[in-house]
């Protein structure tokens, strides 16, 4: 079977930008928490640190299923007409602990040999770093973990003009980068041996242009699809939303719709027919060993 | 067509030679507490002769190859070494014309690495002073078998890019039962071999040295015979007669920077 008769499947990988964090169902906040919102004189809410006693583990399970219906993997799904979409993203992820999950599902093996199969990882800041941490993956990203802050102060001691910063702290931006292209490459690897197409992407052009410089990859298309919706003030909670700073349903649909330009474009084979349901799969929960 | 048979040898000191000491430069009184250790065994002389007469020529020649790159590096563990072998390898069209072999022998478990200063580095309980270490040993601390998973995870990554590049391959590991059954058992290969050196049921005394506790030059013979058994089991053709024999070490660092200048 060629595989303009495949059926379609769009597999995405990333962080909370791609689990749809942002999504959320205002219906499912506490009446404290709604007078919390109310009383709140900056946003995103969740900046706030005495504000984080509502992120609790209930309120995101209850908005789970939300994020994943109302992010881009599905909206782009929609938009490309897919039978399929599965979708291995976890808030705080790494690049190196997204592929963790990857493997852990077995993706490597083709178990989607029916399908044409169409990749889209939407790259996360490159500092980030995992370790399998009581029998599952772990992401770290944050200087109040010990076992970040540790590696932060080993890394930064190469940092001298070749640095990012984020928030306050400074990073040697080739090393973590050459980190992040490692893992692209392992994917690449495995798309180009399972024959599925692969569009790599990041969050801005200082990130692309750095990644590029390092590794000129055809299955790399920057930031570009990114463009309109960084355009838009963060206060603007049409697209932005007041409770995280991430994207809301509506710009998830910006961002779907400016990805399709960069697939019409450059796999233009791959547009689906369906118009039914799609069948979604979220393989984004690390597995316990 | 006569292709040419290329050996791409991964691992740690044991993979680098370590162990093969040229004593003529080096003091007798040396131990592994000796803090010249590491001096020593960094000296141009001595990395020669581990380069030279460790496993991986031995094996080359016994199977005929046409030549060995051997990318073994000592502290590296499984992580440093795919990336180095991404860097040398898999991305270097130098190679694109041989057929390729490669002989990875497992690195410790408990390693780990990061790029520092546009290199790869390696970090692991040998560094346990360092921050980053002693945090991630810390983390351990309720689950051995967290570096196991992480093992697991680059053997995958490492049969993909083979598989991917119809490399043909051979796992073996130095380490324990515990490890071998574990990986037996969530790695089904049947490339992997248990140890190549069956410590049961060797004297190791003097198959090992004094001053690092790698083995000597019988040490890696024997080795190299145990892994030229186990690749012929899998594959009766692997030898052929060849007289032309040339090696390579390419363990040290590739340079990003020259690369971006």
């Amino acid at each position: 079977m060629n595989l303009q008769n495949k059926k379609k499947l769009l597999i995405t990988l990333g962080c909370s930008h791609t689990e749809g964090y942002g999504c959320w169902d205002e219906t499912t906040f506490s009446d404290e928490m709604k007078t919390a919102i109310d009383n709140c004189d900056s946003f995103p809410f969740f900046k706030k640190g005495e504000n984080l006693v509502y992120h609790t583990e209930e309120l995101l399970d209850t908005n789970r299923i939300g994020f994943h219906e109302k992010g881009w993997p599905m909206q782009l799904g929609k938009l490309l007409k897919v039978d399929k979409v599965v979708n291995i993203s976890i808030g705080s992820s790494s690049n190196s602990g997204v592929v963790k999950l990857f493997f852990d599902n077995n993706l490597q093996n083709n178990p989607y040999k029916d399908y044409d199969v169409l990749v889209v990882w939407l790259m996360t800041e490159p500092f980030r770093i995992s370790f399998y941490i009581d029998g599952k993956v772990r992401n770290f990203q944050n200087t109040n973990e010990k076992i970040f802050d540790s590696y932060l102060r080993e890394i930064s001691k190469s940092a001298s003009s070749d640095e990012f910063e984020h928030g306050s702290v400074r990073f040697p931006k080739k090393d973590v980068l050459l980190e992040s292209i490692f893992y692209f490459k392992i994917i690449e690897t495995v798309c180009e041996k399972n024959e599925w197409r692969l569009v790599g992407l990041n969050f801005d052009d200082f990130l692309t242009k750095e990644f590029v410089r390092l590794y000129n990859s055809k299955n790399y298309y920057g930031s570009d699809a990114m463009k309109r919706i960084w355009a838009i003030p963060k206060n603007d909670f049409e697209y932005w939303s007041k409770i995280c700073g991430h994207m809301t349903e509506k710009g998830y649909g910006l961002f779907a719709n400016d990805l399709l330009d960069t697939i019409k474009l450059n796999h233009s084979g791959f547009m689906g027919t369906n118009i039914n349901q799609i069948e979604m799969e979220y393989l984004g929960e690390p597995i316990s060993y | 067509m006569n292709e040419k048979r290329l050996l791409i040898t991964m691992g740690c000191s044991f993979t680098e030679g370590v162990g093969c000491w040229d004593m003529e430069i080096t003091p007798e009184t040396l131990r592994a507490n000796d803090r010249n250790y590491h001096f020593y065994s960094n000296s141009e002389q001595n990395k020669k002769r581990f380069h030279e007469f460790g496993w991986p020529n031995r094996v080359g020649k016994k199977l005929g190859f046409d030549k060995v790159v051997n990318i073994g590096r000592q502290g590296d563990g499984i992580s440093s070494q795919l990336k180095r072998f991404t860097e040398r390898i898999l991305d270097n069209n130098q190679y694109k014309d041989y057929k390729i072999t490669i002989v990875f022998l497992l690195p410790e478990p408990a390693r780990f690495s990061f790029y520092f200063d546009n290199k790869i580095k390696s970090f692991g309980p040998y560094n346990s002073h360092m921050g980053i270490v002693r945090e991630y040993l810390f983390n351990l601390k309720n689950s051995e078998g967290d570096p196991f998973l992480e093992q697991l995870f680059y053997l995958k990554l490492f049969r993909e890019m083979c598989k991917s590049r119809e490399y043909d391959y051979y796992l073996f590991n130095l380490y324990t039962d515990e490890f071998n059954e574990w990986i037996i058992n969530h790695f089904n290969d049947e490339r992997y071999s248990t140890r190549c050196i069956d410590f049961a049921h060797y004297d190791t005394d003097h198959l090992m040295n004094l001053i690092c506790g790698h083995f000597n030059e019988d040490g890696y013979e024997l080795v190299s015979e145990n892994m030229c058994k186990f690749m012929l089991s899998k594959d009766k053709n692997i030898k052929k007669d060849n007289k032309n024999f040339e090696w390579e070490w390419l363990g040290d660092d590739y340079s990003w920077k020259e690369k971006l200048e």
